[in-house]
């Protein structure tokens, strides 16, 4: 392994200044790589680094709107700079391409970068990084499939630290993602799994690990007290984060609605966070929306769970079953991510499905059998102890960074 | 005028700067080159806005479709900017595959443009960059329009020189080549040749004043030159005295019969329209000032 020999002058109280650059940044921002970012901004600058993070004005990963102001701020120890995004006007054009790309159809360079600059672009990050890349040790761009990342990340290549949060999908073979991966400095990847993938699709640079990712600990969890608040007389089954497409919500519901009628299972569907959750009329009445959650309710509504599900196969690391894990509740997940899945066998935590009829007997196994269900999830408990807490997973980031400081 | 600063000199005053041309992706050395002219800027402190021709390159707008048609959209743009720093690439002005006819219009199109900015900075990395080269009148016409002209190497700026006929000063220029701008004192280096210094001396005085020499004699002249901190970038600025005086023909002659042989060919007859209707919009603009 090589390391880059970069040497940058810092101030002596700090340990370095990094920047985070990131498309979206906030506490209402949903999604498991932008809450990573926050978290190891944070971390990071509690362990005396100096951090910027870097992010757009925009909340809505769909509208790519100016819903934020501009400039400068702080958020605790972190400073956050937001730059206004500019988007196109060709909406036809780009959904033709878009089309192309999930077909799998090979784009042209041009072509590539028309999609990726299609949909939003941020020429004041890019002006800002060009002309003050060089005051940052370091700068980690998160995740890889955004103008912010495969536009900027080749300002200063010997200063990049890519962390892709790739998922298997066909956005993850576009040839600005290999070059992004060929060219960073370093790279940091979430999980094993993501790492393959990785290897995969590009040359990697030689400096890069599997610096996983993280989730805070409770210190208690209200079980009771959040079914009391929110009217949930029956046992549930859990499902948080991101409701659309390539998250699998849609194919939850579904599966769900299925088994609930040939197994008679007493649960209903909670689902909480952004996103759509329409559902067909037949099991409208067994699905519940919580909507966006504060982020202090959430490890409650996992603790009062009977099971999370996990139906999404774009996962780079899978932040939600950690937590799951974490409150004592077991988790099911889709086999076709293989992330989750080599989660699954390494915690012995959890039960993964193929399709709908696989989805229906483990729910019926939860709903038949809880304490084998809550032994499963003690397991998955102490496997998110051992390997993805905090400090652990700084101490990963803080190796990796010390080649550039 | 408040011109933009010089690389390695002292951060003046914060200006706003409009920087047109293609910054990556895709990468090449034009588009890096503009790139560490705009990374010079920023942090200085100047406040840069991208347009770039390239429908793919980072900007915040594009000059689309390339050739007259942007740069009448350009005219539209240039107002309000301290300086306008220009890189010439196929499409800005000239389409790759441009005629001689369209190349001439092209050209009269961005000096049109150019009519309305502030402290123009013309860039040129290479001569292919500009389909025709750099000599002719309607290219003359872009280059009197500009406080500095940036090329990369001495090579280009051989090629320049002979092309727009100042090969004479050029050779001059490639003589002193070893009194480089030191990048770390701002200044000449040890062993400067004392006349050459003197020389850039005289040209930084009359950069300053250097557009209204211009609207008054109607003529530019390669008068020094200095390399940029950045390898292989070479600088020619225009004071007075050594391109060829203007033709009495003029301007105005010149744009008046290569719209009329434009307006013959079927195909080239929006662009004609275009160009008539930007110089009619800038005289508007300009008359007023010029009465003043």
């Amino acid at each position: 392994m090589t390391t880059p020999t970069l040497k940058v002058a810092i101030n002596p109280r700090s340990r370095g200044r990094i920047a985070f650059v990131t498309p979206r940044y906030g506490q209402s921002v949903v999604g498991g790589s932008e809450a990573v970012v926050r978290e190891a901004a944070h971390g990071l600058a509690g362990r005396g680094y100096e951090v910027d993070l870097l992010t757009t004005c925009a909340r809505d990963h769909f509208t790519w709107a100016n819903e934020l102001s501009s400039g400068t701020s702080t958020d605790g120890r972190v400073t956050i700079r937001r730059f206004a995004t500019v988007q196109a006007r060709d909406h036809g054009r780009w959904n033709w391409m878009q089309e192309r790309v999930l077909s799998g159809d090979r784009l042209d360079e041009a072509e590539e970068l028309a999609w990726i600059n299609g949909r939003f672009r941020v020429p004041d990050l890019y002006l800002y990084l060009s002309g003050h890349a060089e005051e940052y040790a370091a700068i980690i761009f998160s995740p890889y499939l955004f103008w912010s990342t495969l536009y900027c990340a080749g300002i200063a290549p010997e200063r990049t630290v890519l962390m892709p949060c790739l998922h298997d999908e066909p956005y993850a073979y576009l040839r600005s993602v290999a070059a992004a991966l060929a060219s960073s400095a370093a790279v940091w990847f979430l999980s094993e799994p993501e790492h393959q993938l990785g290897h995969r699709l590009a040359p990697l640079a030689a400096h890069h690990a599997v610096v996983g990712a993280a989730v805070e600990v409770p210190e208690t969890y209200d079980p009771a007290g959040f079914r009391e608040r929110h009217d949930l007389r029956r046992p549930y089954v859990l499902y948080a984060g991101r409701r659309e497409g390539g998250k699998g919500w849609q194919e939850l519901v579904a599966g769900f609605g299925i088994a609930a009628l040939r197994h008679r299972l007493p649960f209903d569907l909670v689902t909480v966070g952004v996103g759509n959750a329409e559902a067909p009329p037949s099991i409208e009445h067994r699905i519940v929306d919580l909507g966006y959650l504060a982020p202090a309710e959430v490890p409650d509504a996992f603790a009062a769970a009977d099971a999370f599900v996990q139906p999404s196969a774009n996962e780079s690391f899978s932040r939600t079953i950690m937590e799951a894990w974490l409150a004592g509740t077991v988790v099911i997940a889709n086999g076709g991510s293989d992330v989750v899945t080599w989660h699954c066998e390494r915690s012995g935590g959890g039960l993964i499905y193929a399709d709908e009829l696989e989805l229906g007997q483990c729910l019926r196994f939860v709903a038949e059998a809880p304490k084998q269900a809550a032994e499963l999830a003690r397991k998955g408990r102490d496997y998110v102890l051992a390997n993805y807490t905090w400090p652990t997973v700084l101490d990963a980031m803080e190796r990796s960074l010390e080649a550039f400081l | 005028m408040p011109r933009l600063a010089e690389p390695g000199a002292c951060r003046g005053p914060a200006m706003r700067v409009l920087v047109v041309g293609s910054l990556p992706p895709p990468d090449c050395a034009r588009a890096k080159g503009l790139r560490h002219e705009v990374a010079r800027m920023v942090a200085e402190g100047h406040t840069v806005e991208l347009v770039a021709p390239n429908p793919v390159a980072t900007a915040h707008r594009y000059l689309t479709p390339p050739g007259i048609p942007g740069c009448v959209l350009l005219a539209t743009m240039v107002r309000g900017y301290d300086s306008v720093v220009v890189q010439l690439e196929p499409g800005l002005p000239v389409r790759a595959r441009a005629g001689r006819l369209e190349r001439a219009l092209s050209l009269l199109a961005l000096s049109f443009a150019l009519r309305r900015a502030g402290d123009v900075v013309i860039r040129l990395e290479c001569l292919d960059d500009l389909p025709g080269g750099p000599g002719g009148r309607a290219a003359s016409e872009v280059w009197r329009k500009a406080a500095r002209i940036e090329v990369a190497g001495e090579d280009v700026l051989a090629a320049f020189a002979k092309a727009v006929g100042t090969s004479t000063a050029a050779r001059a220029v490639s003589d002193s080549r070893s009194h480089e701008v030191d990048p770390d004192e701002g200044g000449w280096g040890e062993g400067a040749d004392a006349s050459a210094e003197n020389v850039l001396g005289l040209v930084r005085v009359r950069a300053a004043r250097e557009r209204r020499e211009l609207a008054d004699s109607g003529t530019a002249h390669v008068a020094g030159w200095e390399r940029l901190p950045a390898p292989g970038v070479t600088r020619i600025e225009f004071g007075s005295g050594l391109l060829p005086p203007e033709p009495s023909r003029g301007l105005g002659g010149l744009a008046r019969s290569a719209l009329a042989a434009a307006d013959r060919r079927r195909l080239l007859r929006p662009a004609a329209s275009a160009a008539r209707t930007a110089r009619r919009s800038a005289s508007a603009v300009l008359r007023p000032e010029r009465s003043a």
